[in-house]
């Protein structure tokens, strides 16, 4: 799949959206907003996610079939879509976390060239 | 998996965007109650919020753009990727293209066929609301035919029927027979049909009106209606014709209507005009037949069609029918067995009744199928070498990154362009074809054979199917990981076999037809149809026949023997080849159920000397047989009652009449040209029809007969035809089929020999550089030709094994059409295993000649 169009939050290395919301599904299910929340939280509130970033990529990993939703109620009794990581979501993760640290020690190691 | 999904998104596309739209509200109000609670005023919250957050519309629509574009957008740049490939190899795409709208063509003009013939024969208001009934009772001992009602009981169908809006009888065929304007021109083919004919049918008319509804009262309504046709060869299409007065055999008759142009009726064969059931006793008025049939409830055999009502299935009415009928005959006495709702085609009939026209279409089928089978295979061969050649550009884009599946769609839409072009093409030659094909074959179009939506539907889905079978194993071939990249390519023979396979069935198939149908003109068919011309008489009025038939007879065989000069001269009630009499026959000591439906023909003392029949045993006939009860019967049927002579001098009932057998002849095709049909022949009386059959080597004696008829009777309609032209007629469908799969089997050697033409030519060019070393090292052109044709000999011999088992075991379905001829014909094989082969190396010619001519430094330049 090629696609390419909508945009990441520009602060994030490319595909790096899509590996973050990953790993915030890894414990439970959660709705759009909990994923920013949790991703502002978890992050020392530096990685502030939008909808026009965050939706997009959710249907994306729905379009994928790493991630599956259902309608449930939340905390404060509302309506709200859950997310739940599927098994080829899981191993999407660890492939794409992988992938990642390899990146980050390689900029690392340019970084650090002395 | 990805595309269901997508699919899937297509499908339910509303519910998942309100889906989206509910989600994010549900985040825009949390993160308003978050910044609410942090106490900011909501004025600026909601700000804030948009600030934050990003725009929701965008949102939205790119988390839509997901699902969409990237689809929409690369079917795009597939498409017009593909058009490019296509416009770049021109002589690729043109045979590409060539082959397949051949076979798509065929198809569609098959389909077209059949569609017409099947679904919408005639044209009438909605056929496909139209039914025929028939009564699975009558004249079992006719095989089981069935036949039909009387006037009575369809009658009593219209009125108490709810599942149908309108009924009309008609005699069986519509062969209501022929009637004279007495004009001395042949006669007209006339359908007899109640009054609610053209109204149940829905058909207006071109001048005038139809008929009006019988009144039931008996008196004869002396009206008709015209064809089209006949008002302008007959009436030069003179506008006063409606309401003036025509004579029918001599009877008064007012024309009231002319039909429209495209409409000739509702039977087998096209009719001149329609006269209505209560008329018929005016120009039938002592046939007790017609008596019998316009009065007795309890008569068999006329034939209803009725129009169904609203929103009513065939089943609702064939069970309303049945029951009907049930109540009907159990007061007028005649037997029940129930009634048959079948499609208002002529091909309509109960299980079993129309087999062999179906047969037919099954076998035209399955050679259609053949040839599109077989092109397909061809354009994934071309296709495949293609592929071999642009291994380097997918290897590219794989490496770049773009999925198998990915790359196998985008080849997959190429082949799709490659089959739109195909199927526009053979929409045009489906367009063409049909008609021209009945045009020859009818000698009138009388059918509607423009392709409709139906055709267009399946010519639609036969595109996407050649697509995916000629373009998707060379798609998934070509995006394999390339770990056997140029070494043998067992698709490719797959490929080849298939191709040999199909052509050797095709080309076994025709060769029999061909044969057969010139076996039967070649062949002798027991007499001397060539040699023999018919000479036929009819009085132009059916009250003439009755007043002077008895002494035309008398006169013309008193004064026949001297006007041919001492040559054989024969009378007969029936012509060879045309004849179908038949009555019930059975020994004197059987009883009457045994009894068979057997041909019966009167004839003459010198028949048979005419036609060069030999006597087997017994006599012929003498002059004065005529009242003994002495009949002469051919060996089939004196096998059919025990071995040959031993039925000579015992007697057989005739119609229930005892008749002495003393002679038996030798077997001839007189009524079928598959086989003989057990015939009994009585002595010429002239009852039944009068023909005279002369030999052709005393020229003028057909003309010299005609003369002194119409000596004797001034009046009489006489009619010249040589057998051989009745020998025609019988062959027209037969060597239409013929023809047809000769088209089949040429077209099918055509695209074999290109298919292998390419594959040769391919593994040359694959081979350049190995050939050229060899040639380098001193190899003779015979080894490198052998090495180049080597490659496929196998695939080329394994496809003629299997193809000629194919044609083994699919040539015994074809028997009918044979004549006689054995399936297993060896000249046929051998012709089609010499034109293979004959085939084979023309194909093979211009590669191998290529290889030979390879310099071996350009091949060790190349790459």
């Amino acid at each position: 799949m090629g696609a390419m169009s909508p945009k990441k939050a520009p602060d994030l290395l490319p595909g790096t959206l899509d590996l973050l919301i990953l790993r915030a599904l890894v414990r439970e299910s959660m709705h759009g907003y909990g994923i920013a929340q949790f991703l502002r939280s978890v992050s020392r509130d530096v990685l502030e996610v939008g909808e026009s970033s965050l939706y997009p990529a959710l249907q994306r990993l729905l379009l994928e079939g790493y991630v599956r939703a259902e309608w449930g109620t939340s905390d404060n009794n509302r309506r709200a879509r859950y997310y739940t990581l599927t098994a080829s979501g899981r191993k999407q993760l660890a492939a794409e976390r992988e992938e990642f640290e390899r990146i980050v020690v390689a900029i690392r190691l340019v970084l650090e060239f002395a | 998996m990805n595309f269901l999904r997508r699919l899937s998104y297509w499908l339910r596309h509303r519910s998942i965007e309100a889906d989206l739209l509910e989600e994010i509200a549900f985040h825009e109000a949390m993160k308003q109650r978050e910044i609410e609670t942090s106490g900011v005023a909501a004025m600026s919250a909601s700000h804030m919020r948009s600030r934050a957050m990003g725009n929701v519309t965008r949102a939205r629509e790119d988390a839509r753009a997901v699902w969409i574009w990237p689809w929409l957008e690369s079917v795009w740049q597939d498409l017009t990727y593909g058009a490019r490939m296509l416009r770049k190899h021109p002589g690729f795409t043109l045979i590409a293209t060539v082959a397949l709208a051949a076979a798509i063509g065929l198809n569609t003009s098959l389909i077209t066929v059949v569609n017409a013939v099947i679904f919408r024969p005639w044209d009438v208001a909605d056929s496909r609301r139209m039914i025929t009934l028939e009564s699975l009772d009558c004249c079992k001992r006719a095989g089981g035919q069935p036949h039909g009602f009387s006037l009575d009981e369809v009658a009593y169908f219209a009125e108490h029927a709810r599942t149908i809006k309108g009924i009309y009888a008609f005699r069986h065929d519509g062969e209501g027979g022929t009637v004279g304007l007495g004009t001395g021109e042949p006669k007209l083919k006339s359908a007899w049909v109640s009054a609610e004919y053209f109204r149940v049918l829905g058909v207006s008319m071109h001048r005038g009106r139809a008929f009006r509804a019988d009144d039931h009262s008996g008196v004869p309504n002396a009206e008709v209606v015209i064809s089209y046709g006949v008002w302008q060869r007959q009436f030069a299409g003179d506008v006063s014709i409606v309401g003036s007065a025509i004579r029918l055999d001599g009877q008064l008759f007012t024309v009231i209507g002319v039909a429209p142009q495209t409409f000739t009726g509702t039977f087998g064969m096209p009719v001149d005009l329609w006269i209505p059931l209560s008329a018929v006793p005016l120009i039938r008025p002592d046939d007790r037949w017609v008596k019998n049939v316009l009065r007795q409830p309890a008569a068999c055999c006329t034939s209803a069609a009725a129009r169904l009502a609203d929103g009513v299935t065939y089943g609702e009415a064939q069970t309303e029918l049945g029951a009907l009928s049930r109540n009907f005959r159990a007061v007028s006495g005649a037997p029940f067995e129930g009634v048959f709702v079948g499609s208002f085609t002529p091909l309509a009939g109960p299980p079993g009744s129309r087999d062999d026209v179906i047969h037919l279409f099954a076998l035209l089928s399955a050679g259609a199928g053949a040839v599109l089978l077989l092109a397909c295979a061809n354009v994934g061969n071309l296709l495949l070498a293609r592929m071999a050649t642009r291994r380097r550009e997918i290897a590219v884009r794989l490496s770049l990154g773009a999925s198998r599946s990915r790359i196998i769609r985008q080849l997959l839409t190429e082949g799709l362009a490659l089959a739109a072009l195909g199927a526009a093409g053979g929409l045009l030659i489906a367009i063409w074809l049909p008609d021209t094909i009945l045009r020859i074959a009818m000698r009138s179009a009388v059918m509607d054979l423009r392709p409709d939506a139906a055709v267009l539907g399946y010519t639609l889905a036969l595109t996407v199917l050649t697509c995916v079978i000629f373009g998707l194993p060379p798609a998934l071939h070509a995006t394999q990981p390339p770990r056997t990249a140029g070494v043998r390519m067992p698709l490719r023979s797959v490929f080849l076999s298939v191709q040999i396979a199909l052509c050797v069935v095709l080309l076994v198939g025709a060769g029999l037809l061909l044969r057969g149908v010139h076996r039967v003109t070649a062949e002798n068919q027991g007499f001397a149809v060539q040699e023999v011309t018919g000479v036929s008489f009819e009085f132009p009025t059916r009250a003439l026949a009755m007043a002077r038939t008895k002494p035309f007879v008398v006169q013309l065989s008193a004064t026949l023997p001297e006007l041919a000069g001492g040559g054989p001269v024969g009378l007969s009630s029936g012509v060879p080849l045309k004849s179908t009499g038949k009555s019930d026959v059975r020994l004197n000591s059987e009883s009457e159920e045994r009894s068979r439906d057997i041909l019966i023909e009167e004839v003459s003392a010198g028949y048979f000397h005419v036609l060069r029949i030999p006597r087997v045993a017994g006599r012929g006939f003498e002059q004065d047989d005529a009242g003994r009860g002495v009949i002469i019967v051919n060996e089939t049927l004196a096998k059919l009652y025990g071995d040959g002579p031993s039925l000579l001098g015992s007697t057989v009932l005739v119609g229930g009449a005892p008749r002495q057998v003393v002679g038996v002849v030798k077997d001839f095709r007189a009524s079928s040209l598959e086989r003989v049909e057990p015939t009994v022949y009585q002595p010429f009386s002239g009852q039944l029809a009068t023909n005279v059959l002369v030999r052709n080597e005393s020229p003028g004696a057909a003309q010299a007969v005609a003369t002194l008829a119409r000596r004797i009777e001034p009046s009489i309609v006489v009619t010249i035809v040589p057998l051989s032209d009745y020998l025609e007629q019988r062959l027209g469908p037969p060597r239409i089929l013929a023809r047809v799969s000769g088209a089949l089997g040429v077209l099918a050697l055509v695209l074999a020999t290109i298919g292998v033409f390419g594959v040769f030519a391919f593994s040359v060019q694959q081979r350049t550089q190995e050939i050229g070393v060899r040639m380098a090292l001193g190899a003779p052109a015979q080894q490198v030709v052998r090495l180049v044709l080597g490659v496929c000999a196998r695939s080329i011999a394994f496809g003629l094994a299997v193809g000629f088992a194919i044609a083994f075991a699919v040539s015994r379905m074809m028997r009918a059409y044979l004549f006689g001829l054995s399936p297993l014909d060896p000249a046929t094989y051998a012709c089609v295993a010499l034109a293979l082969v004959g085939a084979g190396m023309a194909a093979a010619y211009l590669p191998a000649v290529r290889a030979t001519r390879i310099p071996p430094a350009t091949a060790l330049r190349l790459d």
